[in-house]
């Protein structure tokens, strides 16, 4: 109770403090308020991750009563289209998941012939990695710690160093496309990028950072990996467990794969699309998984209102919608601009390090916060720099790898590391230590940043010289 | 499978056939689209329930796709205030659920002293109509049936005629406040009414139709009622009944009274509280529920999740949202200023025979659907009657009573009486059949819109 108390009032107090001080810099009433409120919602995830959502709530409420903003900007500042597409991709993933699409996944993985450690890891990397860019992280690591739980089980060894390397591939994964991660379609409708731009600069860094991170695990658990080869030649009864589990693939499952398989093409390919069709940037993007989703609920009738109530996040969506819209009030009462002009010297003179200072500090901070907070209060600021002619869409791109990469370094990192870590108390009684994830988790979040700014500056020597 | 690929087919077939007509009447591309896809919801809301969401969602995407409509603006038609309204009314409406507090007024009325059979019609109705003028049609009556049913199992008597009176006045109260229905805060933020009108003009007027309905059910079940008095005289009154239950008015029960008590009040002095401030309309009634809600899931942090996750209709908010997103289409592409022409042509221009038609319009086309539809429909309309000066709000409350009202007439009129004869059928397997209703429900509805129509014609303070 204590604890609680002193919580708040420190709460309270920084949130105070950073309206007070931003006010004797310069801001003027409205935007220190929301600059405080929002700060305030920001402790509140972090101290409070309970009541987040409730923290959302007053938070909106004050900054509507305070007249810091106007009811119709606060509701367009919601990005109401993010979260539909988020709600849509939901309701289509909850057709996967019930279709069985997970359980077959996994059973492929164990049916690989010639199982050894060495290839067991990488396959665990590479389908997470694929998994978590193709559906969300979240889902993905889900299944992936249940295959990896059921293969360790088989063969007896400790499962925690494979849960630690799913989840890496995860968060790193999750950068390369705009449905890995709440952050990429975030990014995508705050900066008109498209597919096809994710498919030429983030896609291709995720991919490099994936190799570069299983050679570090394969140097880093190279004992864990050892032991899987010792157990496996011990065993060597690959054909029990290969019929126990071999899931068939029913007509069930075709018909929603044909479905899933559709929406990634008109997903892929919404550019052309929007081209060919007139339509203004991102519009097919947006409601590609809301049309799959009609068409899913009227297949699945039966079905639909569970996916709706139980396969959306409700909780989540809820309040990222407040928090999109508080962080919007940011720069509705220009607060943003101000912090954007303080820094207007540094970028005029030096791109590369602000590049590098967004870079950076997006993934050290979403180690700490959730990636999302850290990519909505990035947002405006950067859109205040474009609006100030220092931008340039590398930074966009440093924005979403560093929230993805960031989320390796520390156990509460991401949303799925938490999740996997969970699964992995729930059922096997098994706590993974801070420095069990710290060394492995530090060495990949930071090399695999360094990655990303490595290759985006590449990108942009290239783009200066068009070569 | 047949029936429903016949509805299927008849639903594309009205859409495109109401879009073709629309067009040969002078409307352009997008307007008879707009209005086609509106069709097809409205038709798949009436035919295939079960599917309106997907019909939804489909028809929002074609729209879309179509250039109907661009994403910035659907998003600004979808009404994301009210339904984040309904949010918080909802989650406050889960604690008073938890804390126990509809079993508390069950009890209250299951502890009435002296009972006769009219005492406990003019009970329950009130009951019905307070209870869903502050928390809502739908959490209202499914404890409202549950109370009658218990009464009526103890003095053994048919609880029909009282099921069915809770149902009238429970859609009767709902129009009320701006709480009872989600038409009242929809028709409140669209039109500025704030609720302090609603306190002066739709309080009055629902408490007329109360009256009304309460004095032609008594005379219509008058047998019911003497037979009901004579079982009481049998059996001793329900004293027994009254020493069974009893459950204390707990402590957590009281926080949930004060804290329902005090967003009703707030809801009440909103717009002072706005004037006060000098903020926009409907600014603070919009946000009260999200800060009460704020608190009750602070109060109740392990519970929060729940309320939200399970007290909060999302099926329902999501169909609305694209609803509202639909129909404000049709006011984007023009569509219903056409419509609103041709209304006042057909009226000659007459703000009376326009009120009257708009009034019998929603009453009656929302004893078939869902009133929510009926009113999203209208109210760009209402809107594009700007063009007739003075005398708009009237318009708004005619919609508002036509909405409620007309839900009394037939079985599926609205949500609670879907609700209640639901219930009604899984632990009774008392069923009602449809013409039975009618007949008492098209004499309620009719007269009580009577009323409300009489009233607006004589009386000049709605317009």
């Amino acid at each position: 109770m204590k604890k609680i108390v002193l919580k708040f009032g420190g709460l309270l107090f920084v949130s105070v403090a950073s309206g007070l001080m931003s006010h004797a810099c310069g801001l003027n009433a409205h935007q220190a308020l929301s600059l405080a409120i929002f700060v305030a919602s920001i402790m509140g995830t972090l101290f409070f991750w309970e009541f987040r959502l409730s923290f959302a709530f007053l938070g909106s409420g004050l900054l509507l009563v305070a007249k810091a903003i106007d009811l119709d900007s606060f509701l367009k500042l919601t990005s109401l289209d993010v979260i539909l597409f988020l709600a849509g991709m939901m309701i289509v993933v909850s057709l996967l998941k019930d279709a069985g699409f997970f359980a077959w996944l996994v059973a492929l993985i164990l049916r690989a012939r010639n199982l050894s450690g060495k290839k067991f890891t990488f396959l665990v990397m590479v389908i997470s990695g694929l998994l978590a860019c193709a559906v969300d992280e979240v889902t993905s690591i889900i299944f992936m710690v249940a295959a990896i739980l059921e293969i360790c089980d088989y063969y007896e060894v400790t499962p925690t160093p494979f849960i630690i390397i799913s989840v890496l591939a995860t968060n790193i994964g999750s950068a390369a496309t705009v449905m890995g991660n709440p952050i990429g379609i975030l990014i995508a409708t705050k900066a008109n990028m498209s597919f096809e731009d994710f498919l030429l600069t983030p896609f291709p860094i995720a991919l490099v950072a994936l190799l570069v991170t299983i050679l570090i695990v394969f140097r880093w658990h190279n004992r864990a990996i050892a032991e899987f080869d010792r157990h496996i030649d011990e065993m060597r009864a690959d054909d029990i467990l290969l019929k126990l589990i071999s899931v068939p693939m029913d007509r069930h499952l075709k018909s929603s794969l044909t479905i899933f398989g559709v929406m990634m093409v008109t997903i892929v390919l919404h550019r052309r699309l929007e081209l060919l069709l007139g339509l203004t940037e991102n519009t097919i993007l947006l409601i590609a998984p809301m049309l799959t989703a009609g068409v899913i609920m009227v297949w699945k009738r039966h079905k639909a209102r569970e996916y709706v109530e139980r396969g959306i996040e409700w909780w989540t969506l809820l309040f990222f919608m407040l928090l999109f819209a508080q962080a919007g009030t940011l720069r509705h009462t220009g607060a943003t601009d101000v912090f954007a002009r303080l820094f207007a010297d540094f970028a005029k003179n030096n791109p590369g390090g602000l590049l590098a200072f967004v870079l950076w500090s997006s993934s050290i901070g979403s180690s700490i916060l959730d990636n999302v907070i850290i990519v909505v209060t990035y947002v405006p600021v950067i859109k205040s720099f474009f609006a100030l002619g220092y931008g340039s869409p590398s930074l966009w791109w440093a924005l979403l790898l560093g929230g993805c990469f960031g989320g390796n370094i520390t156990l509460i990192g991401s949303t799925a590391n938490i999740v996997a870590i969970g699964l992995l108390e729930k059922e096997k009684n098994i706590r993974i230590r801070f420095r069990d994830w710290f060394g492995i988790g530090l060495t990949v979040g930071m090399v695999t940043t360094i990655v990303a700014w490595g290759m985006l500056l590449l990108r942009n020597y290239c783009c200066t010289f068009k070569i | 499978m047949r029936t429903s690929f016949i509805k299927f087919l008849a639903l594309i077939a009205s859409s495109i056939l109401v879009a073709v007509i629309a067009g040969q009447a002078g409307m352009s591309h997008t307007q008879a689209l707009s209005l086609g896809i509106f069709t097809a919801s409205i038709c798949g809301t009436l035919f295939f329930w079960e599917f309106r969401l997907s019909f939804a969602f489909l028809g929002t995407s074609i729209l879309i796709l179509t250039r109907t409509i661009d994403i910035p603006h659907f998003i600004e038609f979808s009404s994301l205030d009210v339904i984040l309204f309904l949010v918080g009314m909802m989650i406050i409406v889960g604690l008073m659920k938890d804390a126990g507090f509809f079993a508390w007024v069950v009890e209250l009325i299951l502890k009435m002293r002296n009972l006769t059979a009219r005492k406990f019609v003019i009970a329950i109705s009130l009951f019905s109509a307070v209870l869903s003028a502050t928390t809502g049609e739908v959490v209202s009556i499914i404890f409202m049936v549950a109370a009658i049913l218990e009464i009526c199992d103890y003095f053994e008597v048919d609880p029909l005629p009282y099921i069915i009176i809770s149902i009238f006045t429970t859609n009767i109260g709902s129009a009320a406040t701006v709480l009872g229905n989600p038409i009242g805060i929809l028709i409140a933020t669209k039109s500025g009414l704030t609720a302090e009108d609603f306190l002066i003009k739709a309080l009055p007027l629902s408490i007329g139709c109360l009256a009304v309905t309460i004095i032609v059910f008594d005379f219509w079940y008058r047998k019911k009622l003497n037979e009901f008095d004579k079982k009481i005289k049998e059996l001793g009154a329900n004293e027994i009944l009254i020493r069974l239950i009893s459950v204390p008015l707990a402590r957590e029960l009281k926080v949930s009274l004060y804290i329902l008590a005090m967003t009703v009040f707030l809801i009440t002095v909103s717009h002072r509280i706005e004037l006060f401030f000098r903020l926009e309309n409907n600014a603070v009634l919009l946000t009260i529920p999200l800060i009460i809600a704020a608190f009750v899931m602070i109060w109740k942090w392990h519970k929060a999740r729940e309320f939200v996750e399970k007290d909060v209709e999302w099926w329902s908010l999501l169909f609305f949202m694209f609803l509202f997103a639909q129909a404000g289409t049709l006011k984007y592409t023009g569509a219903t200023d056409v419509f609103a022409q041709g209304m006042i042509h057909l009226a000659r221009g007459s703000h009376d025979v326009l009120l009257g038609l708009i009034l019998w319009f929603a009453s009656i086309g929302s004893s078939v659907m869902d009133n929510v539809v009926i009113v999203v429909a209208f109210i760009p309309i209402i809107n594009s009657f700007h063009a007739l000066g003075k005398g708009m709000e009237a318009f708004w409350w005619a919609l508002l009573f036509g909405g409620c009202l007309g839900g009394n007439i037939t079985l599926i009129g609205s949500t609670a009486n879907i609700v209640a004869i639901g219930i009604l059928e899984k632990e009774k397997h008392i069923k009602i059949g449809f013409l039975d209703w009618l007949k008492i429900g098209l004499v309620i509805g009719l007269l009580t819109t009577g009323l409300v129509w009489a009233i607006f014609l004589f009386l000049p303070v709605f317009g």
